[in-house]
């Protein structure tokens, strides 16, 4: 359905109108100052617009001879009416075909990204912001956002991030605000970094493993998620441990400052010690107390409770007293919190549901085990690839794991890899177990793939899919499945500037992209020099 | 008595003719669907194509009838690919390492008729390969072309036009003896290329090949060897055909020298760079050929380089081409192969849409004249590995 016509954010035809109109002379000069300012204004959020192109939305029949409005980085017009304003601009395009940017599902951009094998690890450190070749090849292919994983080359890799392919900015990437966020501002927030943390990654078997080697590496998936969940229990434990620590240290101090209170009353001296429902140790200090109630000390630390104790202490004779053993016993010991470990805090957060585990595989087996863990786990599991899933496809009914599919084609040499595993009827075989489909250029991706290839790939991934149907898997879902902005990839009014132009509809043979713009900005041009590698 | 005689033998000769007649209207089928790829690759409509025997009569013809007619609406008719640079059947065959020089080597001598890849190769809507040495020996030898009887689905080879097989690849220099350069290995090519000038044996395929009769398929890895081609073709008078994908775009203007160049293959890891080959080759008024390297990488392989090319500069038209009729010229099958044309053999394929759309699917393959394949998909077996286990 087209959509409504916009205007750009600054209606400038009242300037116009008053300005042509004849009237006092003061006012023409207040008209001069008026037109002046809402030129300026305009010029800095100028409209351009593209016109007589075929718009292509998701989902949606073509919409002929339309042109796109965009302003200030952002869609203002979209449709066969839409229109700029006197102020707007007029591009020329090469190309005649305007669909939203593609959104990849499973990036392996090695230039992008490069992670070392490690739990902790994530995507958004590897980044190569100054890889402008490897962007071009992306934008070539019509991409303007890619999940990108941190791979390990076999077993637990680190976090992913999902990145909206902005032209690269100078500085450190910087986390954004929203969930997942580290505690930035939205000021400090990067336009290139959209989902800090998106899952962490598996990677069932290196190229060339056996078979023993693949089930050591899934044995040890399920070793590691015992261990983190052992270790998530380990500090719930310690917290039970910790309260009720401090819940005797409470009673203590509530009994001794009763006993000292009849003591004084004997003595007849003021009661000043410590109230009923005071922190333990106040004596030695409420502030220090206070902070060790609210946060456990590391391993090593002493609380300033065991110290006053040991003042007190040493105020008292060395020498063995009768009911020492008694007090001995009744002492109470601190809990000792257990050790930090990075690699299985992330792992941790996947037990837990917070994180999904993206899971490349390809074996039918291994996929199986998978279900397996993801069961026993109660995992957020994703499968990446998953070539050999055909076979299997009835186990993922109802399990409504999501499958990350990528342009591996079958092949008649017998090969180790995803090649060996994969079927011509994998998507169909994965739709009728109602496995949710996405797409990525995955496996088969290289740093500076051809022109045009992920759209090839994903035609050949998802075969039976229409034009309409597959544009909308690659861009509106990819980017709602992936924690994108809210209808990003719809091209609709409001949304970012985030478009591509071609030169045929884009799954037709042929199609070339001729220029991607991002936020409203053309960020590649077909005929460039400088070209890709 | 005569005159009874002369009676029975008319009757016998008209009973033969009518028999004949019979036997040729049975054998004539009527195939008809949406669209058709031109010799020139281009799609046209009218794809309506006469087949007699195993050859075609006539293309487009409104009026054309026969005994048997297959429709398939909205589908396209494609001739039979080609794929030149192949080693099915025959991996690790194709190569010599202790020879560099294998002048009598003939990569017919490496078919193996009952290897399953030939028939995933047609399934895929190949119904041509080219058995052609690797690139480890300065001459490999002769490829061999293979085709496919309609009657076993065997293959087999195909007449004696060949191309023979040189390399300038760094994988043809050796370690320890000649060649171990560069430099070495052109040298030793001339030097044999001379030694057959000098005493010249027409009937050898180094002889067809300084005779003009023959094409050679010269790997090319890099710029520079296109340029060593180009000396050589000029030089000894040669039909060269590099086979080059890397730098095209800096020695593309030389294409046009040659009788063919061959780019590929190509899948989604090539590089932008690559892929465009075909493209920069084409500008210069090349002939194009694209390579799939069968058996290795993807079954739809050569598809997939045509769709890719297509993607990089080249024209869907001359993509089509460059897998169907293009290898048939450079091949020296242009009156037989690759193309939907009247007198060609009757080796054509039926895809869903577009060959260059990779969501078509193979619907029907005729080898020959005949169907040999229909829908593919409902079989995952192949055919002939069904038959081998018989």
């Amino acid at each position: 359905m087209p959509i409504p016509v916009g205007v750009a954010p600054n209606d400038a035809s009242a300037f116009r109108a008053i300005a042509l109109r004849r009237i006092h002379p003061a006012y023409s000069l207040f008209s001069l100052c008026s037109l002046a300012f809402a030129t300026t204004a305009l010029g800095q959020n100028r409209a351009t617009v593209i016109k007589d192109v075929t718009i292509l939305l998701p989902g949606e029949a073509p919409i002929e001879k339309g042109s796109v409005v965009f302003a200030g980085g952002k869609i203002t017009g979209v449709g066969p009416k839409a229109s700029g304003n006197f102020m707007s601009r007029d591009l020329k395009v090469g190309g005649k075909f305007i669909t939203p940017g593609f959104v990849d599902c499973w990036g392996r951009n090695p230039s992008l990204v490069t992670a070392d094998e490690r739990a902790d690890g994530a995507a958004l450190d590897g980044i190569d912001l100054f890889n402008a070749a490897a962007m071009r090849a992306l934008w070539s292919q019509g991409v303007v956002a890619t999940y990108v994983p941190a791979p390990a080359i076999r077993g637990i890799g680190g976090v992913g991030a999902v990145l909206h392919l902005a032209p690269p900015q100078s500085g450190p990437l910087t986390a954004p605000k929203g969930k997942g966020d580290k505690g930035s501002s939205a000021d400090d927030a990067d336009p290139l970094l959209w989902v800090q943390e998106s899952a962490a990654h598996f990677n069932a078997a290196a190229l060339g493993d056996s078979s023993i080697r693949r089930l050591q590496t899934l044995q040890a998936l399920r070793s590691a998620l015992k261990e983190a969940r052992e270790y998530g229990e380990s500090f719930d434990d310690y917290e039970d441990e910790l309260k009720e620590y401090t819940d005797k240290l409470a009673e203590k101090a509530k009994k001794a400052a009763a006993a000292e209170k009849g003591e004084a009353g004997k003595d007849g001296a003021k009661p000043d010690a410590a109230k009923p429902g005071d922190k333990p140790n106040a004596g030695g200090g409420s502030k220090a107390a206070s902070k060790d109630n609210s946060k456990p000390a590391a391993s090593g630390a002493t609380s300033s409770t065991s110290s006053a104790s040991k003042k007190k202490k040493k105020a008292k004779p060395t020498t063995p007293q009768p009911g020492d053993a008694e007090k001995k016993k009744d002492a109470l010991k601190k809990p000792t919190e257990p050790t930090r470990d990075p690699r299985k805090e992330t792992l941790l957060r996947v037990v837990n549901g917070e994180l999904p585990l993206r899971a490349a595989a390809s074996h039918p087996e291994d996929i199986e085990v998978l279900l397996d863990i993801a069961n026993e786990y109660n995992l957020a599991l994703i499968l990446e690839g998953a070539h050999g899933a055909a076979v299997i496809a009835d186990e993922l009914k109802e399990t409504n794991i999501p499958v990350v599919l990528d342009g591996t084609m079958p092949s008649l040499f017998f090969v180790d890899g995803p090649r060996r595993y994969v079927r011509a009827d994998l998507s169909t075989r994965l739709s009728a177990a109602d496995s949710p489909l996405y797409f990525g250029s995955g496996a088969g991706s290289a740093d500076y793939a051809a022109a045009g290839s992920f759209a090839l790939a994903a035609s050949t991934a998802l075969p039976t899919l229409e034009d309409a149907a597959l544009l909308k898997k690659l861009t509106v879902d990819a980017a709602a499945w992936l924690g994108c902005e809210k209808k990003y990839g719809a091209l609709s009014m409001g949304d970012r500037a985030d478009f591509v132009v071609w030169t045929a509809p884009p799954f037709s043979p042929g199609a070339v992209v001729d220029r991607v713009f991002i936020d409203g900005q053309e960020v590649y041009r077909r005929d460039d020099a400088g070209a890709d590698r | 008595m005569r005159r009874i005689l002369t009676t029975r033998v008319l009757r016998l000769s008209a009973a033969c003719a009518a028999l004949a007649l019979t036997l040729s209207a049975s054998a004539s089928t009527l195939i008809r669907a949406k669209l058709f790829v031109a010799p020139d690759g281009e799609l046209k409509p009218d794809a309506i194509v006469l087949i007699d025997g195993d050859r075609i009569v006539s293309v487009s013809d409104a009026a054309a009838k026969a005994n048997d007619t297959h429709e398939y609406s909205g589908a396209v008719l494609c001739p039979g690919l080609i794929e030149i640079a192949s080693q099915a059947g025959a991996v690790d065959d194709l190569n010599d390492a202790a020879n560099p020089i294998q002048v009598d080597a003939d990569a017919r001598d490496a078919l193996n008729r009952r290897s399953a890849e030939y028939d995933g190769a047609l399934r895929a809507g190949i119904t041509t390969l080219v058995l052609t040495p690797s690139n480890e020996n300065p001459i490999g030898g002769s490829t061999a072309i293979v085709c496919f009887t309609p009657q076993s689905l065997r293959p087999v080879i195909h007449g004696d036009t060949a191309p023979l097989k040189l390399s300038l690849s760094p994988e043809a220099l050796r370690a320890v003896y000649e060649p171990s350069s560069r430099n070495g290995l052109i040298a030793l090519l001339r030097r044999t290329l001379d030694a057959e000038k000098a005493d010249p044996k027409p009937e050898t395929s180094l002889g067809k090949l300084l005779g003009g009769k023959r094409v050679g398929i010269v790997a090319a890895p890099e710029a520079a060897d296109v340029l060593t081609c180009a000396d050589l073709a000029k030089s000894y008078g040669l039909r060269l055909a590099p086979w080059h994908s890397s730098d095209a775009e800096e020695v593309a203007e030389l294409g046009a020298e040659f009788p063919g160049v061959i780019v590929g293959p190509f899948d989604f890891s090539t590089p932008a760079r690559h892929a465009r080959s075909a493209a920069a080759f084409a500008k210069n008024n090349s002939t194009v050929v694209i390579a799939g390297g069968l058996p290795f990488g993807a079954t739809d392989r050569l598809r997939l380089g045509a769709a890719i090319a297509a993607r990089s500069g080249l024209s869907p038209a001359l993509a089509r081409r460059a897998i169907t009729s293009a290898p048939a010229d450079l091949l020296g099958l242009n009156e037989s192969h690759g193309r939907l044309a009247p007198g060609a053999m009757a080796d054509l394929v039926v895809f869903s849409g577009d060959p260059l759309d990779l969501r078509s699917r193979v619907l029907a393959v005729y080898v020959g004249g005949q169907r040999v394949i229909t829908d593919p998909s409902a079989s995952s077996a192949p055919r002939l590995a069904q038959e081998d286990r018989k």
